[in-house]
C-alpha cells in the first residue's frame, strides 16, 4: 500500500517538473506562433491560445500547494 | 491488515491521487497542443482534483454527518438485527409448520393440500432470502462504514474520472444504508398496521365454542394428561384435548373447539387412571366464563381434581376413603400429605401413588396411620410406562394422619400418543381463514422489506448523482 503512495508521489513530482518545463516550451511556442510571418489567422489564434493556457498552467502550478493547504484549512474549520 | 490503518491508507491514496489529478490538469494546460478538445480536460482535471481533495479532507465530517442523521432518524442496529432474526425464525417455523400440516392432510387423504402449500412455502423462502440480504447489508455497513466511505473516496479521486461513478455509488450506498437501514422495523410496522387486516374475520358462527382452562388438584397440576369431554346425549362422541405441562388445556383457535350448546361429562385421563373432575357435568358454553383479550379462546373453564395431589412432572397421589386436606412441600423433593378421616378414627383408606416407571417416589414415613397392605404393579399407558403402588391403611385412632413422600423430579417428557380432537367440518373453514391470514402476513412483510430496499436503492442513486456519479463522461466546457 505504501508502495502505491510512493509511486503516486513520485509520479506527481515528475508531472510537476514536466509541467514547469512544458510551460516554458508552450509559452515560447505560443509567442513564436504569434510572431511568425505565416499569413493564416488561425495560426496566430492558436499561438494566442497557447500563450494563455501556458500562463494559466504556470499560475495553477504555483498556487497548487497553497490551494491544497487552503482546502485543508477550510475543511478543518468545518469539522467540529 | 488492521482496519484503522486500512482506512488511513485509503485516505492517503485518495489524497495523493487528487493531487496527481490536479497536476495532470496543469500539465494538460501546459501542453503545446492547440486542440480545444484536449485542453477541455485541463480545467476539468483541476476541478476534479480539488473536489476529490476536499472530499478526502472532510472524511471525518462526512462520518459525523451520517452519524448525526442516523441519530436524528432514530434507529438502533441491535433492534434491526433482532427484528430480522425474529422474522427469520417465524418464517422458518412457518415453513416447518406448513410442511407438517401439508403432509398431515395428505396422510388423511386430502393430498391436494401439498400443492396448496407450495405458494406459501415459496413466499416464505423468498422472505428468508430477502431477510438474509438485508442482514448482510446491515452488518456490512455497520462494521465497515469508514472503510467503505474511504474506498469510495479513493475511487472517486482516480484521475480522468475513471472511478467517479463507482466511487460516488459506493459512497452514496454507504451513507444511505447506514443512515436509513435501521428504520426498517418501523417501516414494516407501518405497512403491517396500514395493510395487514385481511378482509376476513374469524369464524364466529357459534357452532364451536373455543375454550381453555386449567386443572388443579389439592396440590399441583397434571402434566401431559388428556381431558375428555364426553357428550351426554351421544355416548360415542368424545372429545380429547391435551393438558400440557402447565396443567392447562386449550380447545381454541385455530384448530380446536367444542360443539356449542351441548352437555358434557368431563374426566381426566392421567397415567392410566380416569380421574374425576369437578365440575363433572358441564354445559358449553353456559357453564364457562367468557374471556376477552385472548384471540385463541372465548371462554374459560377450570376444573379441580379433588383428593388428588399432582407432584412434579409425572406423579400423582390419590386418596380414597378419606379426605386429602393439604399437601406441604417443606423441601424440594419432600412432600407431606395430610389426610383427615371421613369414616371414623379407625377407618380404612387407600393411598394410590402413581408415577412414571423411571421416577418412582418413595414413602419415607407415616404418622397416625397403620399400613395394612401394599400392592404394586406396572403397565403401559399410551406408550408410557407407569408404575402404581396402592397402600391400604387405616387411621391409628386419630382423626388426622400424615404421609411423607420423597419424589424425584421426573424428567420432562410429552405423551405423543394422545390424539387431540380436531373436527374437520367446522375447522376447515377457520383453517382456510388461517392460511389466508398467514399468506397475507407474509406478503405484507415481503412487501415492506422489498419496498424499503427499493427506496434505499433510489436514494443511493440520487445521492450518487448529486456527488457527480452520473453523466460525467463529457468533460465540462471551459
Amino acid at each position: 500500500m505504501s508502495g502505491i503512495v510512493d509511486f503516486i508521489s513520485n509520479t506527481t513530482n515528475q508531472v510537476v517538473s514536466i509541467a514547469w518545463g512544458l510551460f516554458l516550451l508552450t509559452w515560447s511556442v505560443g509567442w513564436v506562433l504569434r510572431g511568425s510571418p505565416i499569413p493564416f489567422l488561425r495560426v496566430k489564434r492558436a499561438g494566442q491560445d497557447l500563450v494563455e493556457d501556458a500562463v494559466w498552467a504556470a499560475f495553477w502550478l504555483a498556487v497548487g500547494s497553497s490551494v491544497f493547504a487552503l482546502v485543508s484549512y477550510l475543511a478543518s474549520l468545518f469539522s467540529s | 491488515m488492521e482496519l484503522a490503518s486500512l482506512k488511513e491508507e485509503l485516505l492517503v491514496i485518495a489524497g495523493s491521487l487528487a493531487v496527481l489529478t490536479y497536476y495532470i490538469g496543469v500539465l494538460v494546460y501546459a501542453l503545446p497542443i492547440p486542440s480545444v478538445r484536449v485542453k477541455r480536460w485541463a480545467p476539468t482535471l483541476i476541478q476534479d482534483g480539488l473536489s476529490a481533495f476536499l472530499l478526502m479532507v472532510s472524511f471525518t465530517a462526512i462520518i459525523a454527518v451520517i452519524d448525526y442523521i442516523r441519530s436524528l432518524l432514530g434507529g438502533d442496529y441491535n433492534a434491526l438485527m433482532d427484528y430480522i432474526l425474529s422474522l427469520y425464525m417465524q418464517a422458518l417455523s412457518a415453513i416447518i409448520l406448513v410442511k407438517y400440516f401439508a403432509t398431515y392432510l395428505g396422510s388423511i387423504g386430502l393430498s391436494f393440500a401439498s400443492s396448496l402449500a407450495s405458494p406459501l412455502l415459496s413466499a416464505a423462502m423468498l422472505l428468508v432470502s430477502l431477510l438474509g440480504l438485508t442482514a448482510l447489508i446491515a452488518s456490512l455497513v455497520v462494521n465497515a462504514k469508514e472503510i467503505l466511505v474511504a474506498a469510495g473516496i479513493m475511487l472517486y479521486s482516480l484521475p480522468f474520472r475513471i472511478g467517479r461513478g463507482a466511487g460516488a455509488s459506493l459512497l452514496a450506498f454507504t451513507l444511505v444504508a447506514y443512515a436509513a437501514l435501521p428504520l426498517l422495523p418501523s417501516w414494516s410496522l407501518f405497512v403491517a398496521s396500514a395493510a395487514l387486516s385481511p378482509p376476513i374475520t374469524y369464524d364466529s358462527s357459534g357452532n364451536l365454542t373455543r375454550l381453555g382452562g386449567c386443572i388443579s388438584g389439592v396440590y399441583g397440576s397434571p402434566s401431559f394428561a388428556a381431558i375428555k369431554f364426553k357428550d351426554v346425549d351421544m355416548e360415542n362422541l368424545e372429545y380429547t384435548f391435551i393438558v400440557g405441562s402447565t396443567g392447562c388445556y386449550s380447545a381454541g383457535r385455530p384448530f380446536k373447539g367444542l360443539p356449542s350448546n351441548k352437555t358434557y361429562r368431563v374426566s381426566l385421563e392421567y397415567l392410566g387412571f380416569d380421574i374425576g373432575l369437578k365440575p363433572e357435568v358441564v354445559t358449553i358454553p353456559q357453564d364457562a366464563t367468557p374471556v376477552t383479550g385472548d384471540d385463541r379462546i372465548d371462554y374459560r373453564l377450570d376444573f379441580k381434581a379433588p383428593g388428588i395431589a399432582f407432584i412434579g412432572n409425572g406423579v400423582f397421589v390419590a386418596i380414597t376413603g378419606a379426605y386429602m386436606v393439604q399437601v406441604e412441600n417443606p423441601d424440594n423433593n419432600e412432600y407431606t400429605i395430610i389426610v383427615k378421616e371421613k369414616n371414623g378414627p379407625t377407618s380404612k383408606f387407600d393411598v394410590y401413588i402413581v408415577s412414571l416407571s423411571y421416577c418412582k417416589p418413595q414413602i419415607t414415613s407415616v404418622e397416625g396411620m397403620i399400613i395394612k397392605d401394599v400392592d404394586e404393579g406396572s403397565f403401559v399407558w399410551r406408550e408410557v410406562p407407569v408404575h402404581y403402588t396402592v397402600v391400604s391403611a387405616s387411621f391409628n385412632e386419630t382423626y388426622k394422619a400424615e404421609l411423607r413422600i420423597y419424589a424425584n423430579q421426573c424428567p420432562y417428557r410429552t405423551v405423543p400418543a394422545i390424539r387431540e380432537s380436531v373436527t374437520y367440518a367446522e375447522n376447515f373453514v377457520s383453517l382456510s381463514y388461517t392460511i389466508l391470514a398467514v399468506i397475507w402476513y407474509w406478503t405484507a412483510s415481503f412487501l415492506a422489506i422489498s419496498s424499503f430496499l427499493a427506496i434505499i436503492a433510489s436514494l443511493t442513486y440520487g445521492v450518487a448523482a448529486f456527488l457527480g456519479g452520473r453523466g460525467f463522461r463529457l468533460p465540462l466546457p471551459i
